[in-house]
């Protein structure tokens, strides 16, 4: 087979398109052929681009049908009001049409009574009081007195009374114009009562207080609980439970005369509105680990993925099970790259601390394309194991090390490396336009002392 | 529920039916008008007006199965229309069109114009690139990235083979790779990207 063969097994790969015999001797070529490497990442870094590019249009397209179904329900009360009102002409001729009308004036008299004053109900449409901000995958709403459930594409209105569930793994996040952030879970429903109380009818829901001004009462099958403002509540129904953690702030217990609180760090079970279990949370934001994967979803330089990154990279190495935050650090992938990058840029000062090998490591193995002119940046750092971490990386991305191996940046001197970092440099500036999404420079480091 | 299900449903008189339809097929009608007309605000307005007259004209689908091929056939002569009327200088839209503007058709809140009119320059660059491709590789590109669909779906929609459209889809990439380092090349700088003092010998 030729190369070109070779690059469309490479595209059908991406698709999910690509039978499993030949999945095999596509890698066995992508390991002995350079070109072909660098073009199937070529391939994958463009994929992502189109994706991002394409986001815009995906919910134009789910608007549009938004906007259709909307039209077609509107054209069908048009008709049903024109199909009870039209009358079928009486046999008879204008005779029989005009007593016709006349005893139908007459009834109408009778009936509606138009002499007697009547205070006249103007409904309104429900008013949204919620948007849906983000979401994973497919997520559905329910508005206020429709049977349909129907499919809920980002910046879509949630109006009072609505439902939202989630399913398979997707997860969303729901902005109210309270200022509460709510999260659901996968397998998750929420109903929207009021603004200031949601109803949780199954799975599991963070809620970020961090606008409001007011609480938040989140009711469930098993007990209510009251958010105060800012907050950060993590609450999931499991069986006949509800268990309840604070991350931050405060919450109450809803309906109990004692007003018990429940502060940042604790972990309540509830049964039938009573608390049958009160415990310290080992840890909140491991047991609320599950917000992770939208978290990394917003903007990357994002202040709660930083802090969540961080958080959980000062217990690597400290706490005693800190092979679980690693686990979620892994599990953020691409998306934790950012805040990894910019912690080994701010402790350049303290090179040889090990949480910032356990950083490089990390991002050595999950970081894509994009991070390409950071991880040459890395190459100068004066932790060893902070620059094998990054040749290693622009092998992996790129299929070169341009004459070192990540042993021999490990080994150093700078003397030895510094010709392969110049070919880095050479070949960034030859190579960048084929990484949309990338910086186009190389972030200047500080001088190399090693 | 399959479409044909749905379909036979909608014939009945069962609106939700046909609504469900719509939402399931809106991506791929949009991707087809869109690879037509080659403006994403033209294709929505054109898609709007064929995925009302599916409803209207679902009488005489004989195959309910084969809903989604009839559909995006409605759009294309919508589109192929559309072109005609351009080139002969007359365009407008049907009396279902709300008034004609994009803006609009876009019923949910949100800065979706605006969000367009802010996207990065690359990424325009990106969406103009695709638009600039040939008509059957724009045809699968676009397809593929509107909608999650596999090669057998697009692949049924145009009425080839699934490796064909894998071939088109392969041709599309190198087209727009190729594409994409040309501009670039025409606006390239010149001069190092790293601009850092000469490193100290250890």
């Amino acid at each position: 087979m030729h190369c070109e063969q070779f690059l469309e097994n490479v595209n059908e790969q991406l698709a999910g398109e690509l039978p499993a015999d030949n999945a095999a001797s596509l890698a066995a070529h992508l390991a002995g052929c350079p070109a072909c490497q660098a073009a199937a990442l070529a391939i994958r870094s463009q994929d992502v681009a189109l994706r991002l590019a394409f986001a815009p249009h995906r919910a134009a397209a789910l608007a549009l049908a938004g906007n259709v179904n909307k039209q077609l329900r509107a054209e069908a009360a048009g008709s049903a009001i024109v199909a009870k009102t039209a009358k079928p002409r009486a046999a008879g001729g204008w005779m029989a049409l005009l007593l016709a009308v006349a005893a139908g004036f007459l009834l109408a008299i009778l009936l509606f009574r138009p002499w007697q004053v009547r205070e006249v109900v103007v409904q309104r449409a429900p008013q949204p009081i919620a948007q849906m901000a983000l979401a994973t995958g497919p997520v559905e709403v329910r508005q206020a007195a429709a049977a349909q459930w129907l499919a809920c594409p980002t910046s879509s209105a949630i109006e009072q009374g609505a439902a939202v569930r989630t399913s398979g793994n997707a997860q969303c996040e729901v902005a109210t114009t309270e200022g509460n952030s709510l999260r659901l879970n996968k397998n998750t429903e929420l109903c929207f009562a009021d603004n200031q109380t949601v109803q949780l009818a199954r799975g599991q829901l963070w809620t970020d207080n961090y606008k409001a001004t007011a609480p938040l009462a989140i009711e469930s099958a098993n007990g209510t609980i009251i958010a105060e403002p800012a907050a950060k509540v993590d609450m999931a129904c499991s069986g006949d439970q509800l268990l309840v953690t604070v991350v931050e702030g405060e919450a109450r217990i809803g309906g109990d005369p004692s007003g018990k609180a429940v502060k940042a760090g604790d972990r309540v079970t509830m049964v039938s509105g009573k608390i049958t279990d009160d415990r310290r949370s080992y840890d909140p934001l491991l047991d609320t680990a599950w917000v992770n994967g939208l978290v990394a979803l917003k903007d990357p330089a994002s202040p709660e993925l930083a802090g969540r990154v961080n958080n959980m990279l000062a217990q690597v190495g400290a706490a005693k099970l800190s092979n679980l935050y690693e686990d979620e650090l892994r599990r953020l992938g691409d998306a934790g790259v950012g805040p990894l990058v910019r912690y080994l840029e701010a402790t350049q000062s303290e090179p040889q601390q090990p949480r910032r090998a356990t950083a490089a490591r990390i991002i050595a193995d999950v970081a894509q394309p994009r991070w390409i002119p950071d991880l040459i940046a890395l190459l100068t750092d004066a932790n060893a194991e902070v620059r094998a971490a990054a040749a290693q990386s622009l092998e992996r991305l790129t299929g070169r090390n341009q004459g070192l191996s990540a042993a021999q940046w490990q080994a150093g001197p700078w003397a030895s490396c510094a010709p392969a970092h110049e070919g880095w440099l050479r070949w960034w500036n030859e190579h960048r336009d084929r990484y949309p999404g990338a910086a186009q420079q190389v972030p200047a480091a500080s001088a190399p002392s090693f | 529920m399959s479409d044909g299900e749905l379909v036979r449903l909608a014939q009945r008189g069962d609106r939700s039916a046909y609504e469900q339809l719509v939402q399931r097929w809106s991506p791929r009608v949009l991707a087809r008008c869109h690879a037509k007309v080659r403006c994403r605000h033209t294709a929505e307005e054109l898609s709007q007006e064929s995925l009302l007259r599916g409803l209207r004209a679902l009488g005489t689908l004989a195959d309910p199965e084969k809903f989604g091929p009839w559909l995006c056939g409605i759009a294309v002569r919508a589109c192929l229309d559309w072109l005609k009327c351009k080139q002969a200088g007359q365009v407008s839209f049907g009396v279902n069109s709300s008034n004609g503007s994009a803006e609009s058709l876009i019923a949910q809140p949100g800065p979706m114009p605006d969000a367009e009119a802010e996207l990065a320059d690359d990424v325009r660059q990106l969406l103009h690139a695709v638009e600039a491709l040939p008509e059957e590789c724009r045809e699968v590109l676009l397809l593929y990235y509107y909608d999650d669909v596999t090669y057998r779906d697009i692949a049924a929609l145009l009425e080839v083979s699934p490796a064909t459209v894998n071939v088109r889809l392969t041709k599309a990439r190198a087209m727009l790779r190729e594409r994409l380092l040309k501009l670039s090349e025409g606006v390239k700088g010149c001069g190092m990207p790293y601009s850092g003092s000469p490193p100290r010998l250890a």
